[in-house]
């Protein structure tokens, strides 16, 4: 385990959780992904989808922690400088699946080849850190310079921005425990279960359970008459069984989703999106760990095909659905790889490539970042910065950048319609 | 006999993480004052001989920081060593290694209520904050500015009496330190550092301690640091009048936290009414009573609990530790402890008393009531059949009442 990812720390908190023989919960972590069925044969050419109306958008973020190597995920496959940089860590040309006449995707994208998608390239922070910490830190808040802190989450202040306060969830993470990227000043952002679980606990007895949850709803009463704090407590309470309500009643998936962590969320992300229960931000925190500093190839080519897999199921659901024109799909990771491999591996580094699909334009974005001129830690440069990639995503909403980034910045054109 | 039970909650839920169930009947006979000399004068259990360390085949730090909060005899020391890892924290997610988190954690038990100058001094060359805060490493003719502004900002001065040029004078003089893995120790490079003075805070500063000296020197830092430990006790800040008061009071007596913090819960105002209850009990806080409450000892789920609300130990979010705001009454926390709540087991005690609502109160140290609540727990009671299950709904629904998550 590498300590300094608080993925695999988390990950090896709850195996150390399995093994003390404790909850249930615990132990219903996914576990290794299982294979993902053939290829299908390449589908037409993607064409642009018109978005939705500004109301009735969703924006589904899928976190990629560790960080992603940007240039295994695409591959600028006619450059010798990449090859050089990585003589048995580089994706064989011969391998990539062709977008341009120079970049291609990992072989284990090949479903979302044939999707609508955007690929934006040289996406990075100015000042940037190596420490996942810090990075994540930035993203999570949308402090995209890492001097200008922000009280709340990135995603918590879209959620107030475009929420309907009376909604039960503005913000849901598909996840366990809360995530900084969603904390919200008046919203109600909240975490459930990415097995689609957010029931209240009760006892499994129906009769008992009938009691308990009558008690527990006249508990969660908020009284304008108490004091503020106890009116908050209550109204915490009260935010947990609504939110219960509404999910025990979500549709069921029409489409089958892989059996891994991502394919289970992402078919939560739709019931959730289908329900119109006013969720305008869902937050996938993807479960496996990109922080491929030891043995690189074999283990971004693993997340690369749950990737590959589960967003594949999910956009199919979506089309077939005719929910695409409502919904942005957007990935992060706090940085890329560094451009000289380890002995097997790579290891911090700081810029990387994002992807983007649901409604949008397919096609490259950003600008690739020289594989020859690189920064004095031998990183590659930036040419996106985080707050144009996030503009983009309040864009989305048509929220003012200024009014959720420092800064104001400019959102990357042409990638929405 | 009065009956103090409220009060002494109250003071064991402040000064501990309990309270833990028969301790305020236990102290209610002697009252109040008794109790709180109790509190103060409290000797801290020994320490295990040897680090407590991930990976080890034994407990890792966080369950093991876990079970000590448990320990009746940890009291007002531990409350304090909680407080100070909320002041000059530090993360493992980013400092990554257990063995310096775990070194910084002994000098937060040594100083937690000990002497605040002592403790910034050796805080600043700590390899886990020489890490966390990027002096490791820091050469002074490009400085690393991060922990000098923090030092001022949020462990000695305030916000308000930081300055730029201050900011980049400080980690001049601070420059020069970097952190040697294989042995997990500090190391002074004198030539990474200044070897001419600096003006910092109006001084002539050379090294780290210079620095240090001068902003625990400096006029705000003594109410700065009262105000926050405070606030801490109280649940609410003080007056600017009590805040000069208390800052004089820490200055005189050189820095020494102990007498601070007496006069904090000496004060007659800690034991006002209004206080109790007005603020949400931490994570840590509310796990530490509630499982204790059940009866519970399974440390892994407890850690998991606390980590799902947002709290692990030894995993601040930042530099600003942990958050004291309404978040740990959110919808999240809400079902976590409901979640506790539903392993209630049945005691005897509640089973077979007269009145199992107040029975199932007691277990939980809950003496003040709302009717709302009281009304859903009689309404809960009056509709099981079985005392068995009675018993363990009740004590569950107090275990997720709204009363129990606020301290």
């Amino acid at each position: 385990m590498n300590i300094d990812d608080p993925v695999s720390r988390r990950r090896f908190l709850k195996v150390g959780l399995a093994a003390a023989g404790a909850t249930a919960a615990a132990a219903c972590r996914p576990v290794a992904p299982a294979p993902a069925p053939p290829a299908p044969a390449p589908a037409p050419t993607p064409t642009t989808v018109p978005p939705a109306p500004f109301g009735e958008r969703v924006l589904v973020v899928i976190e990629m922690a560790g960080g992603n190597d940007g240039y295994s995920t695409v591959v600028p496959y006619t450059n010798g400088a990449y090859y050089s940089h990585r003589p048995t860590v580089a994706v064989p040309a011969n391998q990539v699946l062709p977008i341009t006449g120079d970049l291609g995707w990992h072989p284990n994208l090949a479903r979302i080849s044939h999707r609508p998608m955007a690929v934006v390239e040289g996406v990075g922070g100015v000042n940037p850190s190596e420490s996942h910490f810090e990075m994540m830190r930035r993203w999570w808040s949308g402090d995209t310079n890492g001097q200008s802190p922000q009280p709340t989450g990135f995603f918590g202040r879209i959620c107030d921005t475009v929420g309907d306060p009376s909604a039960p969830a503005t913000g849901v993470s598909l996840g366990w425990g809360t995530t900084p990227a969603l904390v919200s000043a008046q919203a109600v952002t909240l975490s459930m279960s990415p097995y689609g679980d957010a029931s209240f606990p009760g006892p499994g007895d129906a009769t008992l359970n009938a009691t308990w949850m009558a008690a527990q709803r006249a508990m969660a009463n908020p009284d304008r008459l108490e004091s503020t704090i106890m009116y908050t407590a209550r109204y915490g309470a009260y935010n947990a069984l609504r939110f219960s309500d509404v999910v025990s009643s979500l549709p069921p998936s029409q489409q089958t989703y892989p059996d891994t962590g991502l394919g289970a969320q992402l078919a939560t992300a739709v019931r959730l999106i289908r329900a119109g229960i006013g969720t305008r931000v869902v937050y996938v925190p993807f479960g496996g760990s990109f922080d491929t500093h030891e043995n690189h190839l074999a283990t971004h080519s693993d997340l690369m095909a749950e990737l590959d897999g589960a967003l594949d199921a999910f956009l199919s659901e979506l089309a077939a659905l005719n929910l695409t024109r409502k919904v942005l799909v957007a990935t992060f990771s706090e940085f890329g790889r560094r451009a000289d491999q380890n002995t097997d591996g790579l290891d911090h580094g700081t810029t990387s490539v994002m992807l983007l699909t649901g409604a949008v334009n397919p096609g490259v974005y950003g600008s690739r970042p020289s594989w020859t001129n690189l920064d004095a830690n031998g990183n590659l440069v930036s040419t996106v910065d985080i707050g144009q990639y996030y503009a983009t995503l309040a864009s989305w909403f048509g929220i003012h950048p200024g009014d959720v980034l420092p800064g104001n910045p400019s959102p990357i054109p042409g990638i929405l319609g | 006999m009065g009956d103090d039970r409220a009060a002494l909650a109250h003071l064991l839920r402040r000064t501990g993480f309990g309270p833990f169930p028969g301790q305020v009947e236990a102290l209610n006979p002697g009252g109040l004052a008794a109790a709180l000399d109790g509190v103060l004068a409290a000797t801290p259990p020994p320490l295990p001989a040897d680090p407590v360390l991930d990976g080890s085949g034994g407990i890792a730090p966080p369950a093991w920081w876990l079970q000590r909060m448990r320990d009746p005899a940890a009291g007002l020391h531990e409350k304090m060593v909680w407080f100070w890892h909320g002041h000059f924290t530090s993360s493992v997610d980013k400092v990554g290694s257990w063995q310096m988190m775990w070194n910084q954690h002994l000098l937060l038990r040594q100083h937690a209520l000990g002497n605040f100058r002592t403790m910034a001094l050796q805080m600043t060359i700590d390899p886990a904050m020489l890490i966390y805060l990027d002096g490791d490493p820091s050469e002074a003719i490009d400085p690393n500015e991060n922990y000098s502004r923090e030092l001022q900002e949020l462990f000695t001065i305030g916000v308000d009496n930081v300055t730029e040029p201050n900011v980049k004078a400080g980690a001049k003089a601070l420059a020069g330190w970097e952190v040697d893995w294989s042995s997990a120790t500090a190391v002074f490079r004198p030539y990474a550092a200044i070897s001419t003075p600096v003006t910092f805070l109006g001084r002539s500063c050379l090294r780290y301690d210079d620095v240090v000296n001068a902003a625990v020197d400096h006029p705000a830092c003594a109410p700065f640091v009262a105000a926050k430990v405070h606030r801490y006790f109280h649940g609410v800040d003080l007056t600017p009048a009590r805040k000069a008061e208390l800052g004089d009071l820490f200055r005189s007596n050189n820095m020494e936290i102990l007498p601070l913090v007496t006069a904090i819960l000496r004060d007659p105002s800690f034991f006002d009414p209004s206080l109790r209850m007005n603020r949400p009990r931490y994570p840590v806080e509310w796990a530490s009573a509630a499982f204790a409450a059940i009866g519970n000892t399974d440390v892994g789920w407890e850690q998991d609990i606390v980590d799902n609300m947002g709290q692990l130990p030894f995993s601040p979010p930042n530099v600003a530790g942990w958050p004291s705001g309404s978040k740990w009454l959110a919808a999240n926390v809400a079902v976590l402890r409901a979640q506790v709540g539903n392993s209630a087991p049945v005691l005897t005690a509640i089973r077979n008393a007269a009145d199992p609502v107040q029975a199932a109160l007691q277990q939980c140290s809950i003496y003040e009531v709302s009717q709302h609540t009281l009304d859903a727990l009689t309404n809960a009671a009056a509709s099981i059949s079985t005392a068995g299950r009675r018993a363990a709904t009740l004590l569950g629904l107090v275990i997720s009442s709204p009363e129990m998550a606020l301290a």
